[in-house]
């Protein structure tokens, strides 16, 4: 949260503020190369991609209501660092079960935990574990936010209007994944 | 999840932990094993990002490990290992590709040392042993090689149904089969290959009978002196016996004219004086004109040492055709005969396993050094070395010290190992050439094998199945788009590509094209060898002498004319007839007549000889004309 911005990113390395972040869509996916879709001779469908590769690409783009840019002229393409964007990742637990672990380390007090009637339900975290306090009675789902560890994969650009101070951004990141 | 680790020599062993980890930051890789002629050399190609000016250096070796820990993976496996051979292979931008071959330090001569094992010189060799005695000389057989074989290990396996691989993990040279593999992976089901990835083509099979022609020459030679005197114990009487000893043949005198034969050497043994003989009552003569006279004549008995020495040689040639059936299912409609290749033999009576002596290494100008026990080869004879020693610059068989002496012996002769005896008639029909026959045999064998493997099957497969294949394993796939829906084949090409999240195993299968049918039992005529039953046929040799019994051979016709008996008949008729004794006698002086069986030459004595094999046995990996049910 900072100062003037309504949008929730949590980014030391783009720190957004007054005006900045008021109109903010992201837009989530996972990176191509997680999949790699074959069907043997069968006609039985294969995913042959590494499971490595199962990565998220992020675009955060504005819209309408922005009116300056966040301080992105440091951002290089390859520049990595951690971002909670504005979104939710949802998971859940079914009937039966307590616990979940999370695919991403969620961002602390970002966890909900509610019932199918909206109703919030006891739990405790430990890392990406979410463990409830007593077995779900029906599923339950779980709304975070994640921390992602990116980097910068498209050159930034942006566009500023000078007679309205209307401005247009866009920042297109993907997860790093890991060394091995 | 992919690691390339370096590592502190090329057999360290793999270590999950340690080598879990990248020395450069890879892009993508590329993995090759592949049977192309005799030896199968796997090989790795990362493609890495331009390590730039610190280059490659700091590594412990020039050798690298490939792992891999894929999601069903607990700890890393190891994928392949190999020596950084090309730095880089390319270099383009950051892009760098580096190549690994899978090979020990010294590799050439590893593989050297594991073919020389299998060189078998001329040894005992019984064709009726039991297979597993007969096994090694008839896979190899030093006729059809030079003297140099050894520089090329890959012909050390032409007689067998094998090639060398270096294994990719363990960087340790075996052999593979070319037919059968060690594993076999079921390609179906759950490892089912991908759709549209398979090929199946079909090469040019083996033609209903294949030829392998063995032309053996050689000189049949013999030479040398009868061990026994011919006129031995047979004595002589005589009246001109001084003129007899006189003109006893010299060494060296042919016996006849251009038989073959001469005197090796003649002598007088013995010469006894026997009883003087009065001759009286003729008419002849007398220098003081006396009448009624008498001549006493003095025989005597001479006792010859004589022997004969014989010189035949005669070029002998023997063509064996080797004709193979092959059980195959019928690809081509052609019935023709093809020749696929035609070996002269190395010379029969030629020592051809005994290298030449040598001073120094032809490669690397080192000079030789001899350990007791080395046979060379050196002056046109065979010498065994008794005294370990850096090579003398020229041949000598002593070291002599400043007064001539001998120093120190280095060298003794010893008996060169040929294939057959120079005196020897025949070949095909000798153990020593139904060894060579049988090796023939199993080259026929090989190259029919071979060719055999006429479909030629390309599909990839999951990469967990995938990644573990090699060319030593073979594959049984299902796949209802090819005739019978099912084929078995030997591997004879992996690749592995990395490349991205994708991976990405192509195999290649070598498929015989066979009947699957066994050649029956043989029969007392037919003859078997690595499973191939055949018949010889071979005619008569053609032996004009019987060079091997020359030493014994006595002459045909011996006879002395004119003994001391018969002298004294016509001497004792010409005193009755008023002749003269003594020129009688001189008019029949004693001779020898000898004849020995001339040795027949001529010019070249050709014999051929035609081997038929049953149909051999041929893998059935395809069905190419399956029933439709």
């Amino acid at each position: 949260m900072y100062n003037g911005s309504p949008s929730k990113i949590v980014c030391s390395a783009m720190p957004l503020g007054w005006q900045s972040g008021t109109d903010l869509t992201a837009n989530i996916s996972l990176i191509d190369d997680a999949a790699d879709m074959r069907r043997s001779w069968n006609g039985r469908i294969r995913n042959f991609a590494d499971p490595a590769f199962r990565l998220y690409r992020v675009e955060i783009s504005s819209g309408d209501g922005e009116y300056m840019t966040p301080a992105l002229t440091r951002l290089m393409p390859g520049d990595e660092f951690d971002i909670v964007f504005d979104a939710d990742f949802e998971d859940f637990i079914v009937t039966g079960a307590t616990t979940r672990t999370l695919i991403r380390n969620p961002h602390p007090g970002s966890i909900r935990v509610k019932n199918l009637g909206w109703d919030d339900v006891p739990f405790s975290v430990a890392g990406r574990v979410v463990t409830l306090s007593s077995a779900a009675a029906t599923p339950v789902r779980i709304s975070y936010r994640p921390v992602l560890q990116v980097a910068v994969t498209e050159p930034v650009k942006w566009t500023e209007r000078a007679s309205d101070r209307k401005v247009s951004w866009s920042l297109v990141t993907e997860e790093v994944g890991s060394d091995g | 999840m992919y690691y390339l680790s370096f590592l502190n020599s090329h057999d360290q062993a793999f270590d999950p932990v340690a080598h879990k980890e990248n020395a450069f930051f890879g892009l993508h890789c590329d993995f090759e094993e592949r049977e192309v002629g005799e030896v199968i050399v796997p090989f790795f190609t990362p493609t890495i990002q331009n390590p730039g000016i610190a280059w490659l250096a700091s590594q412990p070796s020039r050798y690298a490990v490939l792992s891999e820990q894929a999601e069903y993976d607990v700890t890393p496996v190891q994928l392949a290992r190999g020596r950084l051979s090309a730095l880089p292979t390319e270099l383009a931008g950051d892009d760098c590709q580096l190549e690994f071959t899978c090979v020990p330090p010294d590799e050439d001569a590893v593989l050297r040392a594991a073919a020389n094992v299998l060189r078998i010189g001329e040894v005992a060799y019984d064709p009726d042993a039991d297979p597993e005695d007969r096994e090694a000389p008839e896979a190899y057989d030093p006729l059809f090689y030079s003297p140099e074989a050894d520089d090329d290990p890959g012909n050390a396996l032409a007689g067998t149904m094998d090639v060398w691989r270096w294994n990719r993990l363990t960087l340790v040279p075996e052999r593979v089969h070319l037919i059968n593999g060690r594993v076999q992976h079921v390609i179906a089901g759950l490892t089912a290959g991908t759709y549209r990835s398979e090929r199946l083509s079909i090469k040019n099979p083996p033609k209903a009978v294949s030829r392998l022609r063995l032309i053996s020459s050689w000189t049949q030679s013999a030479s040398g002196d009868q061990p026994t005197e011919f006129l031995g114990t047979r004595e002589i009487d005589s009246y001109n016996y001084k003129d007899f000893i006189e003109n006893l043949p010299q060494a060296g005198t042919a016996i006849g004219s251009s038989t073959g034969w001469t005197i090796a050497d003649a002598k007088v043994k013995s010469v006894e004086t026997l009883m003087a003989q009065t001759f009286s009552g003729g008419a002849f003569a007398s220098l003081f004109g006396a009448t009624n006279h008498k001549i006493k004549m003095q025989p005597k008995r001479v006792t010859v040492g004589m022997r004969a020495h014989y010189e035949y040689s005669q070029e002998r040639e023997e063509i064996i055709d080797l004709y193979m059936s092959a059980g195959v299912q019928s690809v081509l409609d052609d019935d023709k005969i093809e020749t696929v290749d035609q070996i002269t033999l190395s010379s029969l009576t030629l020592d051809v396993t005994t290298k030449e002596w040598l001073y120094e290494d032809p490669d690397t100008l080192e000079v030789l050094h001899y350990l007791v026990g080395d046979r060379r080869q050196a002056n046109g004879r065979v010498w065994l070395c008794t005294f370990e020693h850096d090579a003398t610059e020229t041949f000598t068989a002593n070291h002599f010290d400043e007064t001539g002496e001998v120093a120190q012996n280095l060298w003794v002769k010893t008996a060169k190992r040929a294939a057959i005896d120079t005196a020897t008639s025949r070949f095909a029909d000798k153990n020593r050439g139904i060894r060579a026959v049988r090796h023939g045999l199993r080259r026929l064998h090989r190259i029919v094998q071979r060719r055999a493997r006429a479909a030629e099957v390309t599909f990839e497969v999951p990469w967990k199945v995938g990644r573990f294949i090699t060319c030593a394993d073979e594959c049984r796939v299902e796949n209802r788009r090819w005739p019978g829906g099912e084929l078995v084949g030997k591997v004879i090409g992996v690749q592995l590509k990395m490349e991205g999240s994708s991976r990405t195993a192509i195999i290649t299968l070598g498929v015989s094209v066979g009947t699957g049918t066994a050649p029956v039992e043989p029969t007392e005529d037919q003859q078997e060898t690595a499973g191939i039953v055949y018949d010889v046929t071979a005619p008569a040799v053609n032996n004009p002498v019987n060079a091997e019994t020359l030493d014994s051979q006595g002459p045909r016709i011996l006879v002395v004319e004119n003994e001391a008996d018969e002298q004294e008949r016509f001497a004792r008729a010409a005193a009755e007839s008023d002749g003269d004794p003594v020129a009688a006698i001189a008019a029949n002086p004693t001779r020898l007549r000898i004849f020995y069986e001339p040795l027949r030459q001529e010019d070249l004595i050709t014999r051929r000889i035609s081997v038929h094999t049953q149909p051999i046995l041929v893998r059935k990996g395809i069905n190419l004309s399956p029933e439709i049910a």
